[in-house]
């Protein structure tokens, strides 16, 4: 690249992300596109075939389909953004890559902590039961023990009873009474 | 990025015969390498917001389970609908790029018919895809129902308007390919169009893979 500064005025290093060989037709650059119609709609077939099959072994399904969304976007970058290992886009490669970064950090990260945080929480169904007792007073769904709601990760009142309080975080608000026991 | 963009940043000109000016004019142009200048650009842009549709993904990875007693994605999507809308998207990126590839050869009736295509296309995802938010809406089934729907109605409804602002830019594209012809910041605009809207496909496979299959499959 450095090298360009001796001989400017020749045809730039890169490629324009997007772009074609300026020099490809018009026929084979269709039939590009149209290869990657036939690849893209087959595996949307086999996504949409996987997430009702029952050949499928039912936990897996949802990583089926990832791996499925993960080849299909793979052939869209190939076929219809004309993404290639080539030197001349390589900028174009990192850009994507550097976001791609970012985005599994988002996606993976997120969910590991929410879901850790989540288990240690009341169970939703609970927390909905037991909610409206909290407030109402008796809803007497099987609640015995004084309890009182707190706040969990998601904002929602949760109910956590019996056990001990262990922390000052898990202290109830002091805009709600406690219950009688 | 190319090698004149360099040279610029490089100090007094090397053993070349051509002067510092010469060289900023060949920077300044509508030559290849401010096409790629432009088009990177662009793409650095679409990268940032493929990152706000991770953040949303992950708000709804978070929350899709958090129905309130409310009806779940089981509950909610049809599968038909969903295919009915992934084959507009295919479809109609796939004559984006024929698109493309007609103004890039100079065939501009084919760049019109497929840019009418993919219009026609974008528009009646959109339809269906309204048609659905209203319909889940008068059954009660709003984003303010639960913590699932938030998330949901945010990034599908965002998607939504990716779209539609795509139209938009799509018409206007073809409007001043047509008033203007083959100028280089038209040929530049038709290309970063094509990045965003093959862009907007990415993400819908991501989107209907994760958020509605995932969701019938549960």
């Amino acid at each position: 690249m450095i090298g360009g500064a001796v001989r400017q005025g020749s045809a730039p290093d890169d490629v324009a992300p997007g772009d074609e060989p300026a020099a490809r037709g018009i026929l084979p650059s269709i039939v590009g596109y149209l290869i990657g119609l036939m690849l893209s709609a087959g595996l949307t077939i086999v996504s949409f075939y996987v997430a009702k099959s029952v050949l499928v072994w039912e936990p897996s399904i949802p990583i089926a389909l990832m791996v499925l969304a993960i080849a299909q976007i793979g052939v869209h970058l190939v076929f219809f953004l004309h993404l290639t290992s080539a030197s001349d886009s390589v900028n174009n490669i990192l850009a994507l890559a550097f976001g791609l970064l970012i985005v599994l950090l988002l996606v993976l990260g997120s969910s590991w902590i929410m879901t850790h945080m989540n288990r240690n929480m009341v169970p939703m169904s609970r927390t909905l039961q037991a909610g409206c007792s909290a407030y109402v007073g008796d809803c007497a769904q099987g609640v015995r023990k004084r309890r009182w709601p707190i706040h969990d990760a998601r904002g929602l009142i949760a109910i956590r009873s019996g056990h001990r309080r262990t922390s000052a975080w898990a202290r109830p608000p002091r805009y709600i009474k406690r219950l009688p026991a | 990025m190319t090698g004149a963009q360099f040279s610029l940043d490089a100090g007094p000109p090397r053993s070349s015969g051509r002067s510092r000016g010469a060289r900023l004019a060949v920077d300044a142009g509508d030559g290849q390498s401010r096409r790629i200048v432009v088009a990177y650009g662009f793409w650095i842009f679409l990268i940032s917001d493929v990152i706000l549709f991770a953040a949303l993904f992950a708000t709804y990875a978070v929350l899709s389970e958090s129905t309130a007693g409310g009806p779940t994605g089981r509950d909610l999507f049809d599968m038909r609908t969903v295919a009915i809308e992934t084959a507009c998207l295919l479809a109609s990126s796939t004559s984006c790029g024929i698109a493309s590839a007609g103004i890039r050869t100079g065939r501009m009736g084919l760049f019109h018919g497929a840019m009418a295509t993919t219009f026609a296309l974008g528009a009646a995802f959109v339809f269906i895809e309204v048609r659905d938010f209203a319909q889940a809406i008068g059954r009660g089934a709003g984003p303010g129902r639960s913590a699932f729907l938030s998330a949901y109605f945010a990034i599908v409804g965002c998607h939504g308007l990716h779209v539609f602002a795509g139209l938009l830019w799509l018409s206007t594209t073809m409007a001043r390919v047509y008033a203007k012809g083959r100028r280089a910041d038209i040929l530049r605009g038709v290309l970063c169009f094509g990045l965003f809207w093959h862009t907007l496909d990415i993400v819908w496979v991501a989107l209907f893979s994760l958020v509605y299959l995932v969701g019938l499959a549960r």
